[in-house]
Parts: C-alpha cells; sequence; structure tokens
C-alpha cells in the first residue's frame, strides 16, 4: 500500500514560545529525497505496505506556522494472531522541520530546526465493522540535519545546538476514515518524546505531538505491489543539444537521435504508482558548431541513468513524470573540419553527469506492450570540455550541456495492473479478479462468477469474484474465495483444498456447505467443490474453467431441469438429474450439481423393487431389461474420444443443450462422435437426439448447427 | 421352428439384486464366468428354436444371415415384443434373451474368424461406460464391443425400423474388418 498523509506536527519543545518565520533548508531536502528514494526501493524486497508521507508542523499551542515535513514507512510481514487483528512491523523515515518558538531558558532565542528521523514501531490493526483501527509504538532516532538560531538581533545560520542526534520513544494510533478499491483514508495521532537535549543552553527535551491525515494507495487485502511487476521498456527518438555558459549566449540546439531501454524492477501503488528504473541508452549529438577552433563537433555517448517515475494510470493508460540522475561516458567524438573527419576525445571529457526529468504519456495498447511518448529535459553538471595546452582541439569555452529528448517506445509488462499477486510475492493472496485481462474488476464491471444450481436457488451467479487466499479450518489447508455482494458487503467462503480438483477427475455428485457471513445467514450456499487443482497458480484458470464447464452441465441443465425430465419420460423414465427440492433452509441442502450418478429405477433395480419382484417369483427375468433398458451420464468410447451420453435409453442416446448453442470446435467433436456411434452396429446406440431448452442465451442451434446436425442425421427438438 | 418358449436370460440371483454398475470385482467375474459357461448353450439353443440345427462347427456367415432373418421375423410378434399404443414395439424379457443369444453368436463368429485375437474380458473402466462390469471383447484397439449389449440394440432397432434384418450381419462384417 502506498500512503501519502499530509499531517501536521504539534512540537512541544519549549513552554513559552513565539512563532519564527519558517527559514527553509535547501540542503536537507535533498537528503530528505535520496533517503525516500531508497525506502521506495525497499519494496522490491518485502511483500508489504509502504507509505509516503508528507506533512506539517508547528508550535503546539501557536497552530499558526505550520512547517514541511516529508516522510514514508515499510511495513514488515503481516501476522494474524486470529481473525481481525493483524501485528506488523513498521519502519518509518521522516524528514521533519520543527519551530521550537522562543525558549525563555534558552536566551529567548527560537530555533528552527530539521530532522530526519527513523522510528521503527509495531502496529496492531484492528478491524471492526468495516474499518480499521491502529496503534503503533516503538522507538525512533533522528539526526538533525539543519538548525537556525533566531535572536532578537536577527537570525543566526547555522545554529550551534548542543546535539546533532536524538533518540526516544513515539507511540500512535489512528483509524480509517475511507476505504476504496484505490485507497484508503485515515487520520493518525503520535506524540513522541526524544531522551537528549538539543538546545545549547537548555535541559529541554524534544517532545512532539502528531496529527497526521494519510492517504493509502490500494488496499492490502486486494491490491497491492508485487516483485512480479518488472517492465522492460525500449525507446527511440530525437535528441537536441545545446551547450551554455551561465551568463554567455548559448548555442543553438542541434538534432541528434538516441535509442536504448530500460527496466523496472518492482512497482509500488495502484493506480498511481511509483516505479524505480535503470535505463541504458545511446546518444547521439549531431555537430555543433562554434564549440571547436574550427570545424563542428559530434559527439556519441552511452549514457545510464536511475530514475524514479510516478505514474497516474486513467482507463488503463498512465500518464508519467520521471527524474533521476546520469552518467555517461564518451565514446566517440569527432570533429568534422571541412569534410576531414578527425577524432577529437582529447577534447571531450570521458564522462559526464548530471540530472534528468520528463514527462510521458501512454497512448495505445498492442497485445502486451504499450506504446508511449516521452518528452525529457537532461542538465550536467560539469563542462564537457576540459582545459587543454593544446590549442587546436582547446574548446572555445566550458560549457555545460543541455539536451531534449523526444522519444517513443514501448513498454512490455504488466505495470498497470492493480494487482497482481502470486504465492511468492504475497503468500496469503493467490489471486485477484482485479488481474484479470489488466483491468480492475472495480474498474471494468467485470463479474468473475460460478454459476451452478437451480434458478430458485442462491448461488454464486454473477456475485463479483474479489479474491483467494490461503486459509485453513481447523486442521484442513484450503482457500478463501471472497464474493462481493454488494449491499450485503463481502462474503468469505472456504473451499478445503481436499475438495477441489480444476479437472474434474472424479466426476459425480459434490456438494460442500458454505457459511456465509451474517448477512446471508438465513441462507446457506453451495458451490461446487470440485473446482480447483492442488498447483495454486491454477487457481484463477480452473475458476474459468470451472464457470465454462457450468454454464454447459450445471447451470443449463438444472436451469432446465424440467427439460431433462421430460427427456428421461422419452426413455426410461429416470431423469438424469434429480430435481431438487424446493428452495427452503432445510431442503436446500439436499440440492446436488454436476453429474448424476445412474438413478435407480424405483421399481426395478433398487433393492426395494427387487425384493417386490422377487416375491413374485420374477427375480432375474427384467435382467437384460434393467441392464439394458436405460441410463444417464454414461460414456462409450469412440475412435475420437469418449462421448458422455446425457442420458440412453432404448438405444437412443439424446443431448441436453441450453441457450443458443453454436457450431464450436467442441460442439463439431460431440456430433462427429455421435455420427461414428450411430454408425457402428452394435455400439448401443442407433440414433442421437439433441434437446435444446431456453437459457440467457436464447434457444436452439444457429444456422450453422442446424445444418451439420442435419447432416449428421441427428434428430433435433427444440422445447 | 420352435414353438416353445424361448429360453429366458437369467444369471445368477444374486446379480439381479443390483445395478451391474453397483457390482463387485466378484460379482462382475460371477456374471462373466456365468455367461462364458452359458454362451455355447444359449447359442446352440437360438439356432435350435429357428431350426437352423445346433452344430456350431458348420457356424459361418451364411448361418448369421439365416439367424437374422429368423430373428427379424421372431422380434416382431407378440412373444417377443409389445406394442403401448402408438410407441414402438418394446422387447419381452423373451425378446431380450434372444437378442442377447444373437449378440453372443456374432461373438463367437467373431473369435472364429479372428481366433486369440479377440477376447472376452470385463470392462472394468472407466466406472462411467455403458459397460462397465459388463464382459466384452476386445482386440479391436481402443474400442470394445459388448456384444449382448450391443445385439439388444439392434434388436432394438428392428422395432423401431433403424434396422434391418442384416443388422447382425453387418454387426458381423463391421467389427471383423476392426480386429486387429
Amino acid at each position: 500500500m502506498l500512503t501519502l498523509p499530509a499531517g501536521r506536527y504539534l512540537s512541544d519543545q519549549t513552554q513559552t514560545h513565539t512563532p519564527v518565520p519558517s527559514a527553509r533548508s535547501c540542503r536537507s531536502l535533498p537528503s530528505a529525497l535520496l533517503g525516500l528514494i531508497l525506502l521506495i526501493a525497499i519494496p522490491a524486497y518485502a511483500d508489504s505496505p509502504v507509505a509516503l508521507k508528507a506533512g506539517a508542523t508547528t508550535p503546539q499551542t501557536e497552530f499558526d506556522s505550520p512547517g514541511m515535513s516529508l516522510g514514508g514507512s515499510l511495513s514488515g510481514p503481516r501476522w494474524r494472531p486470529f481473525s481481525g487483528l493483524l501485528v506488523v512491523p513498521q519502519l518509518e523515515l521522516f524528514l521533519a522541520r520543527r519551530h521550537t518558538g522562543v525558549v525563555a531558558n534558552a536566551g529567548d532565542n527560537a530555533y528552527t530546526v530539521d530532522f530526519l528521523e527513523l522510528p521503527l514501531l509495531v502496529r496492531t490493526e484492528l478491524t471492526l465493522g468495516g474499518r480499521s483501527f491502529y496503534a503503533m509504538a516503538g522507538g525512533y532516532g533522528s539526526l538533525v540535519l539543519r538548525a537556525d538560531e533566531t535572536t532578537p538581533q536577527g537570525r543566526v545560520s547555522p545554529a550551534n545546538m548542543a546535539g546533532r542526534y536524538d533518540f526516544g520513544l513515539l507511540a500512535a494510533s489512528g483509524l480509517s476514515l475511507a476505504s476504496s478499491p484505490w485507497g484508503e483514508l485515515f487520520v493518525e495521532v503520535r506524540y513522541q518524546r526524544g531522551q537528549l537535549s538539543l538546545l545549547p543552553t537548555s535541559e529541554q527535551k524534544h517532545r512532539a505531538l502528531s496529527l497526521l491525515l494519510g492517504y493509502g494507495l490500494g488496499t492490502n487485502a486486494a491490491s497491492s505491489t508485487g516483485g512480479e511487476h518488472r517492465r522492460l521498456t525500449l525507446k527511440g527518438g530525437l535528441v537536441a543539444t545545446r551547450f551554455q555558459v551561465p551568463g554567455v549566449t548559448t548555442s543553438p540546439y542541434v538534432p541528434g537521435f538516441a535509442f536504448g531501454g530500460a527496466f523496472s524492477p518492482v512497482r509500488v501503488g495502484s493506480w498511481i504508482a511509483l516505479t524505480p528504473q535503470v535505463e541504458l541508452a545511446f546518444v547521439h549529438r549531431g555537430e555543433h558548431h562554434g564549440l571547436m577552433p574550427a570545424g563542428s563537433l559530434t559527439l556519441d555517448d552511452v549514457e545510464a541513468s536511475a530514475q524514479v517515475r510516478g505514474e497516474v494510470v486513467v482507463r488503463d493508460k498512465a500518464l508519467y513524470g520521471l527524474a533521476g540522475l546520469y552518467g555517461s561516458l564518451l565514446v566517440r567524438a569527432q570533429q568534422n573540419l571541412d569534410g576531414e573527419i578527425l577524432p577529437m576525445r582529447n577534447a571531450v571529457r570521458p564522462f559526464d553527469a548530471g540530472w534528468l526529468a520528463g514527462v510521458g504519456a501512454e497512448f495505445a495498447t498492442f497485445a502486451d506492450a504499450t506504446l508511449f511518448l516521452e518528452v525529457r529535459l537532461q542538465q550536467s553538471l560539469m563542462s564537457r570540455f576540459p582545459k587543454s595546452d593544446d590549442v587546436a582541439i582547446q574548446a572555445s569555452m566550458p560549457a555545460t550541456q543541455e539536451s531534449v529528448f523526444m522519444v517513443v517506445g514501448f513498454t512490455y509488462g504488466a505495470p498497470k495492473k492493480a494487482s497482481q499477486q502470486t504465492s511468492e510475492t504475497r503468500p496469503d493472496v493467490l489471486y485477484s479478479a482485479n488481474d484479470e485481462d489488466g483491468k480492475s474488476a472495480q474498474h471494468s464491471g467485470r463479474t468473475v462468477s460460478v454459476r451452478v444450481g437451480r434458478l430458485t436457488d442462491r448461488w454464486l451467479e454473477d456475485i463479483q469474484f474479489t479474491r483467494i487466499e490461503r486459509s485453513h479450518s481447523d486442521t484442513e489447508l484450503g482457500y478463501n474465495v471472497t464474493y462481493n455482494l454488494g449491499t450485503h458487503g463481502q462474503v468469505t467462503f472456504f473451499w478445503s483444498r481436499n475438495n477441489i480438483d480444476f479437472h474434474g477427475r472424479d466426476p459425480g455428485y459434490r456438494h460442500t456447505p458454505i457459511s456465509p457471513n451474517k448477512e446471508l445467514s438465513d441462507d446457506r450456499i453451495w458451490c461446487p467443490t470440485k473446482v480447483t487443482s492442488k498447483s495454486l497458480p491454477d487457481v484463477h484458470r480452473g475458476i474459468l474453467e470451472i464457470e465454462a464447464s457450468y454454464v454447459e452441465q450445471a447451470e443449463g441443465a438444472i436451469r432446465a431441469l424440467e427439460g431433462f425430465a421430460l427427456i428421461a419420460g422419452l426413455g426410461s423414465g429416470q431423469p438424469s438429474l434429480r430435481i431438487a427440492p424446493a428452495r427452503s433452509v432445510s431442503a436446500q441442502r439436499s440440492i446436488r450439481i454436476g453429474y448424476a450418478k445412474k438413478p435407480r429405477s424405483a421399481a426395478t433395480s433398487s433393492p426395494q423393487g427387487i425384493q417386490a419382484n422377487r416375491v413374485a417369483g420374477q427375480v432375474g427375468e427384467n435382467f437384460l431389461a434393467q441392464t439394458y433398458g436405460g441410463a444417464s451420464q454414461v460414456t462409450r468410447q469412440t475412435s475420437l474420444g469418449r462421448r458422455v451420453i446425457d442420458n440412453l435409453s432404448n438405444s437412443i442416446a439424446r443431448e441436453s443443450k441450453v441457450g443458443r448453442t453454436a457450431l464450436t470446435r467442441r460442439v463439431k467433436l460431440q456430433i462427429a462422435k455421435d455420427k461414428e456411434l450411430m454408425s457402428t452396429p452394435g455400439s448401443g446406440v442407433l440414433n442421437v437426439e439433441w434437446h435444446f431448452f431456453a437459457g440467457r442465451t436464447g434457444v436452439g442451434p444457429t444456422a450453422p448447427l442446424r445444418a451439420a446436425l442435419e447432416r449428421a442425421g441427428i434428430t433435433i427438438t427444440v422445447h | 421352428m420352435n414353438t416353445q418358449q424361448y429360453p429366458l436370460f437369467i444369471p445368477p440371483e444374486q446379480l439381479t439384486a443390483k445395478p451391474h454398475r453397483e457390482w463387485s470385482k466378484r460379482e462382475s467375474q460371477l456374471y462373466f464366468d456365468w455367461l462364458m459357461s452359458a454362451a455355447s448353450d444359449r447359442v446352440s439353443s437360438l439356432l435350435r428354436y429357428l431350426a437352423l440345427g445346433s452344430d456350431e462347427t458348420s457356424l459361418d456367415r451364411g448361418v448369421l444371415i439365416a439367424v437374422g432373418d429368423g430373428v427379424s421375423r421372431l422380434l416382431v410378434t407378440d412373444d417377443f415384443s409389445h406394442q403401448e399404443g402408438d410407441s414402438p414395439r418394446t422387447l419381452t424379457n423373451h425378446g431380450y434373451a434372444m437378442a442377447a443369444d444373437t449378440g453372443l453368436l456374432v461373438a463367437q463368429l467373431l473369435q472364429q474368424a479372428r481366433g486369440s485375437l479377440i477376447q472376452w474380458k470385463i470392462l472394468r473402466s472407466p466406472k462411467s461406460d455403458m459397460s462397465y462390469n459388463l464382459p466384452v471383447l476386445t482386440g479391436f484397439g481402443k474400442l470394445v464391443l459388448d456384444p449382448v449389449g450391443g445385439s439388444v440394440a439392434e434388436a432394438t432397432g428392428l422395432l423401431s425400423s433403424y434396422r434391418g434384418a442384416d443388422a447382425w450381419v453387418k454387426m458381423f462384417d463391421f467389427w471383423v474388418e476392426k480386429a486387429q
């Protein structure tokens, strides 16, 4: 989680104080930024949320002289001792400017002190009613970066402080104000107390009360960051370069070209994110006149840079800004002296360094590649031309280099997905629906659902699938599957791993009772148990497979339960799927899903029926009728593979289809198998009938399917 | 042609207590053994009933054609099938028995034609197969033939006009060709 809080610090360092105008520090800011960059880089090795914080500070009683503060935090591995409680270590880094006001026992002087603070805390988080409350406690160390002293006579800078560092204790508490898939707004109060005296003539110890308002990007549960967010960028374009000396007219921009690539190891955040990246490029700078005593100069460099890229994802496209440092090595320098090309390496410094900043936008996506346009400014911090005793190669002036790049390129990877967790990056998060097609389920409105059961039942149909997490129930390992029930909130089900099999290797009736939360306490929701495989990465794929499977085999079949009964009526009178009792709290538990085992014929094959026949002295006479009279969900091997027959009676195989059915590859294969069975003497199948029932997508075969069925000699019945 | 009642197809009593899918291995083996021991006699009974003699050593494709003719004529009679309303005729227990025996005859001819290439076995996998736990003929690649069930289906087809008197000879021709 990336958090951007803004807050106010309340300093309690003095008892009498007067607001002092803030004297901004120029040196401390780069230090803080460097620290933050290092902090941001840490998540590559962590599986925990990161917080980036910014705020303000003011004297304790006057609240009218806020200074600036900047900080961030990194949370370590999470421990959940029991449901609802979370314990997590947290490391923070803050740059804080605090005003002491007038210190009575320090010569009525006032101080403005810039601190770099490093708190190490333990955070406990309790979730109640969908809102999280947290408390933190721990210690901190601080380093004085800069201190200014304001005396009645004026400002003294820097101040002569008693010490440069401090340490102490810190406690804080807060709560989330609002949470959404895109982030979390929270407020936090903290108090800290130092152990050392920092002011030169006072024993006063540093104390501070802080009020923070924060905003976290992404949430811990549904979307966070992962190390798999690596991406590779290839780019190329034009570069315009000029050389300048302060106070002197700069040279005109001269065009060149550049190409290279960048690599991002990690992405922190969700729809707003930070991405560190390293870049390597080859840059050709064209012929610059006026730099050399005669002719023009051409430079070729290999440049490496380290950058931090901040991006905002809007409608699956990112707008971004980047900043960083670069260094370059001179590959070639040539002088064009009226057509004569001369090496000029000795006239140019072999290396260069400076800073860069730029902006860019992504505007098109092709498969896994995203096309972007980027503009950046690059400024060297040293002259590219050293002094030389050789007049022939001495540049006209020591000049720094300024380059403007306009490049286009492709980014490969999955940078914009709100969540792409794996068991390696987030052991407790296996899959988030946000991963699907790179779009947030919440953004796209996509629904991932598992649909089984009767129409009159309450199933997982069209429930927004949120995530799957590892879990256990007593000693049984499995997964918590969380669905978003809209106004009912979220509901989490436990699926035992032992009951999970994506590949349906064990067909037959299966059902597992699932206890939803209190919102559904008056009901019980049933879901298919043979759903996933043991392989964790298959969870998502299996859910989709199950969807497809049940759309055909369960949703449709059970939706058309009466139709099945009709089919059975045409044949042996044995329904291929049992009719589930009407929905009620007690009766719903008997609902069955999936393939139906062959039901026993009431009067002929059940033990009770056999007993009745035995009394009548007819034992065995019906053996062949019972054995070959009819069956449901049986298979027969063909040269094209095994054919599953929904219902077989009087040697007529019946296939049931629900909804508008097209001539897919799978359907073609079914037809081919049916054709083979019909044309094979002794196969046990004389004729094949396909029965179509109304579904959400309509009813009946498409024209191509109808034609294919007719060509195969299969009877079509639309109900 | 014999006017006596055709012998019913009655396996050991304990096998009728539950569907063949729920048989134990021992029970499926019991049925297999019973069918293997009864097959020859039942084929002889069929031939005798059709007045085609009972000499199994003279069995050939021509006999099967004659059996098909005889069976097709008998099956549509009330002793071997019955009709309710406008529905197609359905086999009686005697009709089932005759159809089964015709299947056993086809099996005997297939084994006679292809020798040890074709073997009886109990189909034990997959459980969903139509002939699970029942004796089937193997030797046709990955396909198997349940001659009893297949013949019953052909007889049903004859009653509903899907098949003609040549159903069994076509069955023989197909599977003898399939044997490999």
